[in-house]
């Protein structure tokens, strides 16, 4: 610190150490490319699916490898907020199961339900926690995800169904449904991640190796 | 109603310095932190945090705890319950402050 920090800078900090974990991005890159890659074996090789479910073992194994890598470099925080995580997390899950009967009854529609439903298991996920701890202003620090959940909404909402000429072309049970989705997902999942990460490293400094 | 120099009298002198209202402020919003992360959110050299944060221990602001040996050693630093209101009142009286102040500005 060369210079005394501001009140701005000084909010800032407080604002990350707030949301520190949730910041740790690249923790989301494996299940973002592993959504992707199983999506893709919807749309393309089904019989590749097996081999997906698999790559789970590879998604965990490298999310513990990225923790490791952010507990070196950045260090730890604890911020008793496991019951407000586990609370978003079980209200986005029941939300999405209860909102799958909607969805079902709008496959015959123009716009696209599932993608609204993505929207839905984002904003929960990343827009809640703060908000049910009461600290609002935290959400300045991931607007990405606000900007995505918006993204794919009005992308969902865009009526493809009536220039084709019946229903989205998206909105499918089958392969092509569910396959879209888990890609979609998949994507988010890796944009808000590297997002996460470049708001966290322009945010923190990592002590020199000699300084540590 | 209080006169801008008479809240100033209040300020509590340990916190207020810099680098110990951004630790202290940032440690508001959370149970604790180690060593590692307060370096990296303040990017104060190893020396320097450890002097802000002696000193504030021995005030009674922070408690510091040391878990594990060897590689996985970790120091944690956590507000204690009266560094915790003490950081809040700080906070409401750097307000108080700001308020008074717009208001002599004001009628200035």
């Amino acid at each position: 610190m060369s210079a005394p920090p501001t009140a701005e800078q000084i909010r800032r900090m407080c604002a990350v150490t707030a949301i520190f974990n949730g910041l740790r991005g690249l923790m989301l890159l494996p299940a973002g490319l592993w959504l992707l890659a199983y999506g893709a074996c919807f749309l393309f090789a089904p019989a590749a699916r097996d081999w997906a479910l698999a790559a789970l073992i590879i998604m965990v194994g490298a999310m513990a490898a990225i923790t490791r890598h952010y507990r070196g470099r950045f260090g730890q925080v604890r911020t008793g907020d496991t019951a407000v995580q586990w609370g978003a997390a079980v209200v986005a899950l029941v939300l999405f199961m209860a909102s799958g009967i909607p969805v079902n009854l709008l496959l015959d529609s123009p716009i696209w339900p599932q993608g609204l439903q993505i929207v839905l298991i984002m904003a929960i996920m990343t827009q809640l926690p703060p908000l049910l701890r009461r600290r609002p202003a935290d959400l300045a620090l991931t607007r990405h995800w606000q900007v995505m959940c918006v993204l794919v909404g009005i992308a969902a909402v865009i009526p493809l169904g009536l220039l084709t000429g019946g229903a989205h072309p998206l909105n499918a049970t089958d392969a092509l449904g569910q396959g879209t989705m888990l890609a979609v997902l998949g994507v988010c999942y890796i944009a808000g991640g590297l997002l996460d990460h470049r708001v966290l490293v322009r945010s923190l400094t990592a002590p020199g190796a000699g300084d540590r | 109603m209080a006169e801008p120099s008479e809240e100033l009298a209040e300020i509590d002198r340990i916190i207020h310095e810099p680098a110990r209202l951004a630790l202290t402020t940032a440690l508001l919003s959370v149970e604790g932190a180690d060593f590692l992360f307060l370096q990296s959110l303040t990017g104060l050299t190893k020396g320097n945090l450890s002097s802000h944060l002696h000193k504030l221990e021995a005030a009674g602001i922070v408690a510091i705890t040391k878990t594990g040996a060897g590689r996985t050693a970790r120091t944690w630093i956590a507000l204690t319950p009266s560094g915790r209101a003490a950081t809040t009142r700080h906070w409401e009286r750097l307000d108080q402050l700001r308020h008074l102040a717009r208001g002599n500005l004001g009628e200035a």
